[in-house]
C-alpha cells in the first residue's frame, strides 16, 4: 500500500523507518546509576573497603587501649593459718628483708603505706614459726610499685628455717617493715634466715580482702554529635570563554553563577568518636573518625532539555552533553516548581588539637581545630551546567577525597566521671566539591553546635 | 570529544566518556527498547542491560563499521533476549481490543513527530510488533527473524503481513491516515 507524507508517496516500511529513526526517548537517571554501579564497581569498592579495613583498626587500637589493665586482687578466705610463705631474707636485721610467697599467682609488685602489727607468738627453732597475729592495712595502691615493709626487728632476733623449702611457684618480693615486732621473739641467726613456712594469722587474710589495683590511663575518649547547617558559595572558573563562541553560552558567562544557583541550607549532622592524648596538662592531641552527613536543597524547574557542561582539557574544549529534568529557571520550565536535595555522605579521620583554656572545678572552657581527610560515600548529586540552564547529574565529577578543616569552641561542665561541652563549630571543605574537569567550584561551609562528653579510659 | 575518542576512552574505563557515550545515544536506544518493550520499565531494563553489554563488550568493537550500528544491534538483541528470558511472547493480547486502546501522550516525547506512529506500532501484540520492528525498521531478513525468534521463516513472513494489515487498520481508526482507495493520507500529524 502507498501512503502519502505530504506530497511524496512513500510505502509502509520506508514510512515506519523514517519514523523510527527520529523517534527519541529518554530513560529515567536512576538507569544510569545502575549501569554505572554495574560497570565501575572498582570505583566504589576501594572505598568501602578503605572504610572496612579503618574501622577494623580503629575498633583494634581503641580495644588495645580500653582494655582493662588486670585488677590486682588479693583475696583471702580464710581464717586459719592458711598460708605457707617461703620467706628468704638477706638480712642484717634492719634492713629490708626480701622474701618470696607462693601464694600469690603472680607476680606483684606493690608499693603501700603498710602497717604491720606481728606478733610472733613463738619461734621454733627447728622448723615452723607462727606469727600469731599479722595486721595488714593496706593503703593507696600504686602501679609499678613495691610493697614495702621495713623490718625493725631488733638485731638478735632471727627465724630460723628447717630446710623443708617449698617451691617457688611465683615470686613476689617485698620489702616489709615490721614495725611492732615483739622484741621477745628469739631468733637465732642474726645475720641470715630463711622462714620455709611461715603460717600466718592474718587479720587482713582472715576478712576477705579485695585490693582493686586500677591503673589510670591518660588517654581519654570524646563521643559527639554535631548538628550544623551547610552553605556554599560557587566560583567559575571562566576561562573556557575564550573557547565559546555561542553568544547564548556567552550571555551565561556574563552571569554571576551565585545569582543563578537558588541554594536553600538544610541540616545535616556529623557523629563521631575521638581519642585524646595529652601533651600537657592543658593541651590534648586527638584523633578518631566521623560520619558526615551534609545537605542542602536547590531550587529548580521541571524541565526537559539538553544539560551541557564545557572543560578545558589540554587547551581543548570538551562538552559533556545530558539530558536533564531539572531547569535552574522558569523560562525553560515546562512543568512545577521543584527542590533538587543535594545530600553527601562523607566518612573522615579528624585530627587535632584541643587546648583546655580555662578549667574550674566544674565549669570550663576548651577551643579546638582539627583537620578532616574525608572520603565521599555517594555521588547521585546535582550540578548546574556550564550554560546556567539545567541542572545534571554530578556523579562523574564528584570528588572522592576531600580535606576538611574545623575549629569549635566549648563550654565543659564535670560531672562525676564525664566531662560535658557544648559549643559552636564551623566546619570548611578546602577542595572544591567536584573535580577539576568541572569548571564550577563549589566551597562548602558547615556552621553548627557541637554536643559531646569526654571520659577517661581505664 | 570525537566518536574514535570517546570509544578508546570507554575501553581504558573513563566515568566522564562512559557517561558522554551514554548521553549520546540513549535517547536513540531507548527509542529502539521503547518499541520492543510492553511497557517503560521493561524498556528502561531492557536499556539498562543492553548499555551494560555495549560497555563490557565495547573492546570487540574495532572501528570497522557504524558505530552507532553496531550499538543498535547489540540493543536489539538485549530487546529480543529480554523478551524471551521473560515469556513475553506469551502474551497474548486480542486484536479487538486494541483498537479501543487510546495512544498514550506520556511525556514531552509525545510532541515529536512520528510519536504517535510509534504508540500505534506499540499497541500491536508482541508478536506482530517485534516482527515488524526486525523487518521494517531494524532491516533483518524474514530467515534471520526466524533465527532470532526461533520460528520459521514462513511464520516471520505471515507475521509480518498480518502484523502490517493491524497495523494500518489502527493507523486509520486513530485517524492518522485516511484511506483514498490506493492511498493514504496523513492527516494528525503532518497539519502540525
Amino acid at each position: 500500500m502507498i501512503f502519502n507524507k505530504g506530497n511524496t508517496p512513500v510505502n509502509f516500511e520506508e514510512l515506519l523507518l523514517s519514523e523510527a529513526s527520529r523517534y527519541r526517548m529518554y530513560p529515567s537517571e536512576k538507569v544510569w546509576e545502575n549501569i554505572r554501579k554495574d560497570i565501575q564497581p572498582q570505583t566504589r569498592w576501594p572505598a568501602l573497603i578503605t572504610i572496612f579495613v579503618f574501622i577494623v583498626l580503629a575498633l583494634t587500637v581503641s580495644t588495645i587501649i580500653n582494655y582493662p589493665k588486670e585488677k590486682i586482687s588479693i583475696t583471702k578466705t580464710t581464717n586459719q593459718y592458711l598460708r605457707v610463705a617461703t620467706v628468704k631474707t638477706q638480712q642484717k636485721v634492719g634492713s629490708p628483708i626480701f622474701y618470696t610467697q607462693n601464694f600469690y599467682d603472680k607476680t606483684i609488685k606493690v608499693n603501700s603505706h603498710i602497717k604491720t602489727t606481728n606478733k610472733l607468738s613463738e619461734v621454733n627453732q627447728t622448723s615452723q614459726k607462727v606469727f600469731s597475729s599479722v595486721e595488714n592495712k593496706v593503703n593507696n595502691v600504686d602501679e609499678n610499685s613495691t610493697l614495702s615493709i621495713h623490718n625493725t626487728l631488733p638485731v638478735s632476733h632471727s627465724v630460723v628455717s628447717n630446710t623443708n623449702f617449698e617451691p617457688i611457684e611465683s615470686v613476689y618480693t617485698k620489702e616489709v617493715t615490721n614495725q611492732l615486732l615483739e622484741p621477745s621473739i628469739q631468733i637465732k641467726n642474726s645475720s641470715q634466715f630463711a622462714i620455709n613456712t611461715l603460717q600466718l594469722n592474718d587479720e587482713f587474710l582472715n576478712s576477705k580482702k579485695t585490693i582493686n589495683k586500677t591503673a589510670k590511663s591518660k588517654w581519654q575518649v570524646q563521643y559527639y554529635a554535631t548538628l550544623s547547617n551547610s552553605y556554599r558559595t560557587l566560583e567559575d572558573d571562566k576561562t573556557r570563554s575564550r573557547y565559546i563562541s555561542a553568544l547564548s553560552d556567552r550571555v551565561a558567562l556574563s552571569k554571576n553563577v551565585n545569582d543563578v544557583v537558588i541554594h536553600k541550607p538544610m541540616t545535616g549532622a556529623e557523629i563521631g568518636a575521638t581519642l585524646l592524648y595529652p601533651i600537657t596538662k592543658k593541651l590534648f592531641i586527638k584523633t578518631g573518625i566521623q560520619f558526615n552527613i551534609r545537605q542542602y536543597n536547590i531550587d529548580a524547574y521541571n524541565a526537559y532539555g539538553e544539560a551541557n557542561i564545557s572543560f578545558v582539557r589540554n587547551n581543548q574544549l570538551s562538552t559533556l552533553s545530558t539530558i536533564s529534568g531539572y531547569s535552574t529557571n522558569f523560562e525553560n520550565a515546562l512543568g512545577a516548581k521543584t527542590n533538587l536535595q543535594n545530600k553527601l555522605y562523607e566518612v573522615s579521620v579528624p585530627i587535632g588539637l584541643e587546648w583546655n583554656v580555662y578549667e574550674g572545678s566544674k565549669w570550663g572552657l576548651s577551643l579546638t581545630g582539627s583537620v578532616e581527610p574525608t572520603l565521599a560515600l555517594n555521588r547521585n548529586n546535582f550540578i548546574v551546567s556550564t550554560d546556567y540552564k539545567y541542572y545534571t547529574d554530578a556523579s562523574p565529577f564528584v570528588r572522592n577525597f576531600n580535606i576538611n578543616t574545623s575549629a569549635a569552641m566549648f563550654f565543659t561542665m564535670r560531672t562525676k566521671s564525664l566531662k560535658w561541652f557544648l559549643g559552636p563549630q564551623i566546619r570548611f571543605q578546602q577542595l572544591p566539591t567536584y573535580n577539576d574537569l568541572y569548571p564550577i567550584k563549589e566551597y562548602r561551609v558547615d556552621y553548627g553546635i557541637k554536643i559531646g562528653f569526654t571520659k577517661p579510659l581505664h | 570529544m570525537s566518536e574514535t575518542a570517546l570509544i578508546e576512552n570507554c575501553i581504558n574505563n573513563s566515568a566522564v566518556a562512559q557517561r558522554e557515550l551514554y548521553n549520546r545515544y540513549s535517547g536513540i536506544l531507548f527509542g529502539i527498547c521503547y518499541r520492543y518493550a510492553s511497557c517503560r520499565q521493561d524498556a528502561e531494563d531492557m536499556l539498562q542491560e543492553g548499555f551494560i553489554k555495549i560497555f563490557s563488550k565495547i573492546s570487540s568493537f574495532e572501528n570497522k563499521g557504524n558505530f552507532e550500528g553496531w550499538m543498535k544491534r547489540v540493543i536489539v538483541h538485549t530487546c529480543i533476549n529480554y523478551l524471551k528470558k521473560n515469556k513475553k511472547f506469551e502474551d497474548q493480547v486480542s486484536l479487538d481490543s486494541i483498537f479501543n486502546l487510546e495512544v498514550r501522550e506520556e511525556s514531552i516525547a509525545s510532541k515529536l513527530l512520528g510519536k504517535q506512529v510509534m504508540e500505534c506500532l506499540r499497541l500491536l501484540p508482541i508478536g506482530y510488533r517485534t516482527v515488524i520492528n526486525l523487518y521494517a525498521i531494524e532491516g533483518y531478513s524474514h530467515s534471520e527473524i526466524g533465527e532470532m525468534l526461533e520460528i520459521g521463516e514462513s511464520t516471520s513472513r505471515s507475521q509480518y503481513i498480518r502484523g502490517k494489515h493491524v497495523l494500518e487498520s489502527i493507523l486509520i481508526k486513530k485517524r492518522l491516515i485516511k484511506p483514498d482507495v490506493d492511498r493514504v493520507e496523513w492527516l494528525a500529524y503532518l497539519s502540525n
